[in-house]
């Protein structure tokens, strides 16, 4: 069974001031995401996305609209992984602060390599050239292999996909899965995912192989 | 690869070792290469699925954004009147200003400077030669013009005025299993995030007793404003404002006027607008002022 916390509106929290009201707040929701209930991740989006853009666009006087919500998508995607995986279980701040420092984080570092990007255009002999290139050399290659992988689990079908995220992502087992997706049993779900998890490592494997092939 | 090995890859990357099993597992790793190989390639697979669930995430934070959007382009419409009624009256203020404090004197000036101007005014003036009864047919040709063109629109009223009711009261803090929610919470829940459709059908299913509970006829009257159903939607909120008990009996006269205006009966909902401004219980009163200004 999920639970469902309801956060309150923004204002709501921003008048909270005790830090036990936070905290108890912090981790209700911690818990339900951690769980797998995905309303939660959709209110603290709502709650805060408005804010975020105002105030992010404040400080790093970025115009376009879409890099903001660039790093708000990433913020929150790195926040529900942290949860997902247990590395964030309990929080000393409200959750509004720890997103915007997440957020924060993500566009300086968005600041930094776009400024990089400025010396690479700028021929000159710069110190910071290599590591540049070094840098956007390394984004290439991981641009590369993750087009590899999303491709290769694209192919596979949309069930077996689902299957897939809910067991080793949302950490969920067998009986749950079979509940959830409305399986007859057990042991049609095991081996969906089973010949799901072969498929597509042999789907990898095929693309990798091939990738190298023209590289020669 | 055995089909064993398989199942301990999947249980080894799912976390669901014992202690004892994945101490084991780990010391095969270290020496059989060809089961690490294996691993290795489960751990790509494992990549692949962590970038289909973020973009699975990237698509639902996206859909949320057009959500959103839609929603503050609404809510932005009325800061901008606001602005535009704030600019219009800060103009008018400066022509009246002008008009009072500095025309008069520069009027003064005029008339001695130029007293031929003066003249041609006066000497336009009789061209007026309407009869009475010309006159009395001109001023009724005049108020019906005037009648027409500043006939209320209902429907920009309303679209401007109305929004679904809700208070903090309403917010439903905390609710353990969503599954085993009753037909209320969800009544409840559906509400408080807009899901008017689901609230609706959350309403049905409620017990006769819930559903003749004039507190929750008023929020399904507001579901039914959301969606359109404003006919039905008038006559629930006729009952509950001449409930007596019900805690939205006031506000009730509100939503009401409100669908009047929709329909275009202004004469209705002027007098509920009067009665809903008179109770000092009302809410929204300066909307309601606003309407009653346009109606009148």
């Amino acid at each position: 069974m999920r639970s469902v916390v309801l956060i309150k509106p923004p204002g709501y929290l921003l008048r909270l001031s005790s830090m036990e009201k936070a905290e108890s707040v912090s981790e209700s929701i911690i818990r339900s995401l951690s769980e797998g209930n995905m309303k939660v991740l959709d209110q603290l989006y709502d709650s805060y996305r408005d804010d975020f853009l105002r105030w992010a666009g404040q400080r790093f006087h970025v115009k376009n609209r879409d890099d903001l919500l660039d790093a708000w998508h990433d913020t929150m995607i790195m926040f529900y992984e942290q949860v997902r995986d247990k590395k964030l279980t309990q929080l000393t701040c409200e959750v509004k602060t720890y997103l915007f420092t997440i957020g924060y984080r993500r566009l300086i570092k968005w600041h930094k390599r776009n400024e990089k990007i400025d010396l690479v255009e700028d021929v000159n002999a710069n110190n910071d050239i290599d590591e540049s290139i070094n840098v956007l050399e390394q984004e290439e290659i991981n641009e590369q292999k993750e087009k590899l992988l999303m491709t290769a689990i694209l192919e596979l079908p949309n069930k077996t996909r689902q299957i897939l995220i809910k067991r080793f992502m949302g950490k969920m087992s067998i009986p749950e899965i079979m509940a959830e997706m409305e399986y007859g049993s057990e042991n049609a779900v095991s081996v969906t995912l089973s010949r799901g998890l072969k498929q597509l490592k042999k789907l990898i494997m095929e693309r990798m192989a091939s990738q190298k092939e023209w590289k020669r | 690869m055995e089909a064993l090995d398989q199942t301990l890859i999947e249980r080894y990357l799912a976390n669901e070792m014992t202690t004892t099993e994945k101490s084991h597992f780990e010391k095969r790793l270290a020496l059989e290469s060809e089961l690490q190989q294996e691993l290795e390639e489960y751990k790509l697979v494992m990549e692949a699925i962590k970038l289909a669930e973020r973009q699975e995430l990237l698509q639902r934070f996206r859909d949320r954004d057009k959500i959103l959007d839609r929603k503050s382009r609404n809510y932005s419409i009325r800061p901008n009147r606001r602005y535009w009624v704030l600019s219009a009256a800060a103009i008018v203020m400066m022509v009246i200003a002008w008009r009072f404090f500095i025309q008069p004197a520069h009027h003064a000036d005029q008339a001695q400077d130029f007293p031929k101007d003066s003249t041609l005014i006066q000497q336009n003036l009789p061209v007026q030669q309407d009869t009475p009864q010309e006159d009395k047919i001109n001023n009724e040709k005049k108020e019906e013009v005037k009648k027409v063109t500043t006939k209320p629109n209902g429907k920009e009223l309303y679209a401007d005025n109305f929004e679904p009711y809700t208070d903090d009261s309403l917010n439903p803090t905390s609710r353990s299993d969503e599954d085993d929610m009753s037909a209320l919470e969800k009544f409840q829940l559906s509400y408080w995030n807009r899901n008017y459709k689901e609230a609706l059908a959350a309403f049905q299913k409620l017990i006769p007793a819930q559903q003749e509970n004039d507190n929750l006829r008023f929020l399904k009257a507001n579901a039914m404003m959301a969606l359109g159903q404003l006919e039905e939607a008038a006559i629930l909120l006729d009952g509950v404002s001449k409930n007596p008990k019900s805690m939205y009996k006031t506000e009730a006269l509100y939503y009401l006027a409100l669908c009047e205006v929709r329909n275009e009966h202004f004469d209705s909902a002027k007098k509920n607008l009067t009665t809903y401004l008179g109770d000092p219980g009302s809410l929204q009163k300066a909307k309601a002022k606003t309407i009653l200004t346009k109606l009148e």
